[in-house]
């Protein structure tokens, strides 16, 4: 099992839910931050555009790609997909990350707190 | 398209996001369209103008701290070493570079001067010819070093110095052919004055001219070469500036 960095828990939560969402296909920044949100229930939003860094970071380390496509007449738009090497990352962090979780309620327990 | 709604903030990101071009465009061009277009999605949920807006810029608009993240990712390693050292010692430092560029490349050209024979050969004004060529390189190294190594791409700044090469680059040929028409005057002048042993004074101008010439000329095509390498390269830069976003008509 891969090592977590409590510190750096929420950057890589994040990371691990960008990759899932670009899993399914391209999608634009914004596009990104919508999905991640509703799909969640509004639990995990992107404000202040904190997507932009992981976006660029996760580019730079070609774990995503980042496309400039047309769109309309004179209109080029970002999108953003999966790459090879996302797709290898991204398996080995849910795995990390069930691991993670399994260890984590094995420590805190699941059951209801007894009185 | 059109980012008009958001141009002042984008202005502001430009401001404070201290990157080198394209990519500092890039990145505007990105955020300006992601605001665009979830700015239209909130307003086609029915919600108000201002409750779009500020929605649009709770979730996109990056903080300072996001900007300088950007800035961290996007930053190469020459810069990064840049940014660790002291402005004020930076400034010394660059200066001190200059000084001993211009040392070196001024004690270098003249001990080529004087070890070619080829040198030798050419007129008195090989050394105004060599002075413009020297300035010329001098200022040639002085804007890559600005560009491609400071990344100092600024509008105001970016053409700075760019007369001064051009001009010092032009003054190669001129004072070349203006060598070579005086050393012809001279020696037509001898000829006039001593028919019978003026022409090898013509022969003796048409030597030191040609040299001269061909140096001129040598000097002049290796620094035009590099001068419009420089200025394809800053023309790249002013056009991805101008394809930032930052439309002045919508102020």
């Amino acid at each position: 099992m891969a090592e977590f960095e409590i510190q750096n828990l929420t950057k890589q939560c994040n990371e691990i839910l960008i990759l899932s969402k670009l899993a399914q296909g391209t999608r634009h920044g914004y596009q990104l931050a919508m999905e991640i949100e509703t799909d969640s229930d509004g639990f995990f939003r992107f404000n202040h555009g904190t997507l932009y860094p992981i976006l660029h970071k996760l580019e730079k380390e070609r774990l995503i790609k980042g496309v400039w496509k047309p769109e309309g007449l004179k209109r080029k738009r970002k999108t953003y997909s999966l790459t090879a090497r996302g797709k290898k990352y991204l398996e080995q962090e849910r795995k990390n990350w069930h691991d993670f979780f399994d260890r984590f309620f094995k420590v805190i327990g699941e059951n209801p707190l007894q009185e | 398209m059109s980012h008009n709604r958001f141009t002042p903030l984008l202005r502001q990101f430009d401001r404070e996001l201290d990157l080198p071009q394209p990519i500092k465009s890039r990145i505007l061009i990105e955020i300006a369209d992601d605001l665009d277009d979830l700015y239209t999605h909130f307003r086609q949920q029915g919600l108000s103008e201002q409750v779009a807006y500020a929605r649009t810029q709770e979730r996109l608009s990056p903080t300072l701290e996001i900007l300088q993240q950007l800035r961290d990712i996007h930053q190469s390693p020459v810069q990064r070493f840049f940014d660790r050292i002291p402005r004020s010692l930076l400034s010394r430092w660059e200066r001190a570079c200059v000084l001993v560029i211009l040392l070196l490349t001024v004690s270098l050209s003249i001990q080529q001067i004087e070890s070619t024979s080829f040198f030798h050969q050419a007129s008195e004004f090989i050394w105004p010819v060599m002075l413009a060529a020297i300035s010329g390189f001098v200022l040639l190294l002085i804007k890559t070093y600005q560009i491609l190594l400071k990344k100092e791409h600024s509008p105001h700044r970016i053409r700075s110095g760019v007369p001064m090469l051009l001009l010092s680059a032009g003054a190669v040929p001129l004072l070349s052919l203006l060598g070579v028409w005086v050393e012809f005057h001279r020696a037509l002048l001898n000829l006039a004055r001593d028919p019978h042993s003026g022409y090898l004074a013509v022969l003796n101008a048409l030597l030191e001219s040609s040299a001269l010439m061909v140096a001129g000329l040598n000097l002049f095509l290796v620094l035009s070469i590099l001068t419009f390498a420089l200025l394809w390269r800053i023309g790249s830069i002013e056009e991805a500036n101008a394809n930032q976003l930052l439309d002045p008509s919508s102020e």
